[in-house]
């Protein structure tokens, strides 16, 4: 039968199986504090992202309260770069597309729009459009469909979709389609989950997920739902792969966007996803017995909500594409392709 | 090689400061080009070229070893195409590459970054033994199979003796391991290349057999 399927050894009678709701708000408020730690000064170069999940997450849990708005939108300000129109994850960073994205997410979370040069925005986007459709994510060039989702979900939530050639930006996306119905980074690139999200999110943004066809979107609902593990019950992002709790996010968000997330265990999942909290510090890693972080205490609780898990008094309903509050996404009316 | 024999606008301006005589690249070393005692065509360097074409070679080195302690750092993977880019100096990249794969072999990076040189450098000829010798040593590696339909997918195509010679490689693949995914997922892909493949009685009996032999047996179903 050749060697066994990759997987980790979870035992589900000793591990945590309730929401640590208040542990997880603790940990977030702390994490945000913590100045002077290493980790703090290590990951400066990400930390608008960081907010973003942060915020995301406690929204999620209904305690956006609890953070220091004046002094997150004073940072947003901090990073913005006027001469690109784009914003850095830090001050004195260099201004970057995954970055603009987190700051207009929060932006709009925290009702700032108004804070927004939408010009200046539009053309940063806009000029960080390639010939061939695709994106680079500044200007040293680096391509990836990732960008190509954070450039239309910027647009998109400052109502600004028609800025960039949508047309080329498909054709980009739809030559990154491998073989096995996946998405990778560029065309050619391994099928990810991460990218696949990506792509999906995109196509569904710009309302294209009809470019495929049937038996293409089965194959990928497929695909998808085999990154499920049976013992563990968590998901991996590609074949062979370990199970870890962020994919909790990509691969559901992907088969919520193709209609088909009853695909997944959701039980087996929800218990993955609840055994890899710590009940010590709160938050969720990557999986059971790691040290958790704010980017998989935001996946691991925006995949509960996207599971149904607990009530939406309890987690909030999750919008699939953007991962942010389905009402925010609501009062903005922002439409998307939902198969 | 025809590389120009100086960079005579440089040599002669009184305003080119050397690299290396430039306090901001004062940390780095340079490693001198070196062509060989048995060089074709011995090449007279001009010092602005060599001063040039020393530091990036010691810039590919510096970001060689960044990308060793850290190959999952996607700026690392770009400055180094960036630089081999810029140098031209792509003949050591498929065996730096193959070394980061040796520690970790599903490195999404640095399979994307080695399809990057394959493309740019045309070096596919060793390619497809490069990843049957992978597969030798994990027949689950998703990348490798990924990089099989890569590699003929941009050299002889999949044209109809490509698709049957492929479908006798894999076949035999999952009958080693009759539940690995990759191999079943690049049978499903290749096949969907052959218009007639829903027909096609040849990969219908393979699956039914496989499906007989693997999945109805009691040691199998006693396993789950």
């Amino acid at each position: 039968m050749g060697t066994p399927q990759r997987d980790v050894k979870v035992n589900y009678s000793e591990v945590q199986k309730d929401l640590l709701i208040e542990q997880h708000c603790a940990f977030l408020i702390g994490y945000g504090r913590s100045h002077n730690t290493y980790e703090y000064g290590a990951t400066d170069y990400l930390r608008m992202s960081g907010i973003y999940w942060l915020c995301t997450c406690l929204d999620l849990l209904h305690s956006l309260k609890l953070i220091d708005q004046e002094h997150i939108i004073d940072y947003i300000q901090k990073c913005y770069d006027k001469n690109s129109g784009g914003y850095s994850p830090c001050p004195n960073h260099d201004p970057h597309l995954l970055y603009t994205l987190s700051a207009v997410q929060l932006l709009v979370q925290l009702n700032r729009t108004d804070l927004i040069d939408k010009q200046s925005l539009c053309s940063y986007i806009k000029q960080l459009q390639q010939d061939d459709g695709s994106f680079i994510g500044d200007q040293w060039g680096e391509i990836d469909t990732r960008f190509s989702f954070c450039a239309v979900a910027c647009l998109k939530l400052i109502d600004s979709l028609d800025t960039i050639d949508i047309d080329r930006a498909t054709n980009f996306i739809m030559s990154c389609l491998n073989f096995d119905g996946g998405f990778g980074c560029i065309p050619g690139a391994e099928s990810h989950a991460g990218q696949i999200y990506c792509c999906l999110g995109f196509l569904s943004l710009v309302q294209r997920l009809d470019n495929l066809d049937l038996s293409t979107r089965n194959m990928l609902a497929w695909w998808l739902c085999e990154r499920q593990l049976d013992k563990s019950g968590g998901l991996n992002g590609r074949p062979e792969k370990l199970p870890d709790v962020c994919y909790s996010w990509w691969v559901l968000a992907s088969l919520k966007i193709l209609g088909k997330i009853q695909w997944i265990n959701r039980e087996k999942l929800s218990k993955f996803i609840l055994a890899s909290q710590d009940d010590e510090t709160g938050g969720c890693s990557d999986r059971p017995g790691n040290v958790p972080d704010p980017f998989h205490t935001l996946f691991g609780i925006a995949g509960l909500s996207l599971l149904n898990t607990y009530d939406e008094n309890i987690i909030r309903k999750v919008n699939p594409v953007l991962c942010m509050p389905e009402y925010i996404i609501q009062k903005l009316e922002i439409k998307m392709q939902l198969l | 090689m025809s590389r120009s024999e100086s960079d005579s606008k440089s040599d002669s301006s009184p305003k080119h400061l050397q690299y290396c005589d430039r306090p901001e690249w004062s940390d780095v070393v340079p490693i001198e080009q070196d062509d060989g005692p048995n060089a074709v065509v011995k090449i007279a360097y001009s010092e602005a070229f060599r001063d040039t074409f020393d530091c990036l070679y010691e810039e590919l080195a510096f970001v060689g070893r960044m990308i060793e302690s850290n190959p999952k750092n996607y700026q690392f993977w770009e400055h180094r195409r960036l630089i081999v880019e810029i140098s031209g100096h792509s003949s050591n990249e498929l065996s730096f590459i193959a070394s980061i794969i040796k520690l970790d072999s599903k490195n999404y990076h640095a399979w994307q970054y080695r399809q990057w040189v394959l493309k740019t450098y045309v070096l596919w000829s060793d390619e497809l033994q490069y990843v049957d010798h992978l597969l030798q040593e994990d027949i689950r590696n998703n990348s490798a199979w990924n990089q099989c339909y890569f590699v003929i997918a941009h050299t002889t195509g999949f044209k109809d003796d490509i698709i049957e010679r492929e479908l006798g490689y894999v076949e035999k693949r999952i009958e080693l391991c009759p539940d690995n995914e990759s191999a079943w997922n690049y049978l499903r892909g290749i096949a969907r290349l052959l218009l007639a493949s829903l027909t096609d009685q040849r990969i219908w009996n393979f699956c039914r057999d496989s499906y007989e032999n693997n999945f109805l047996k009691d040691d199998f179903n006693s396993q789950q």
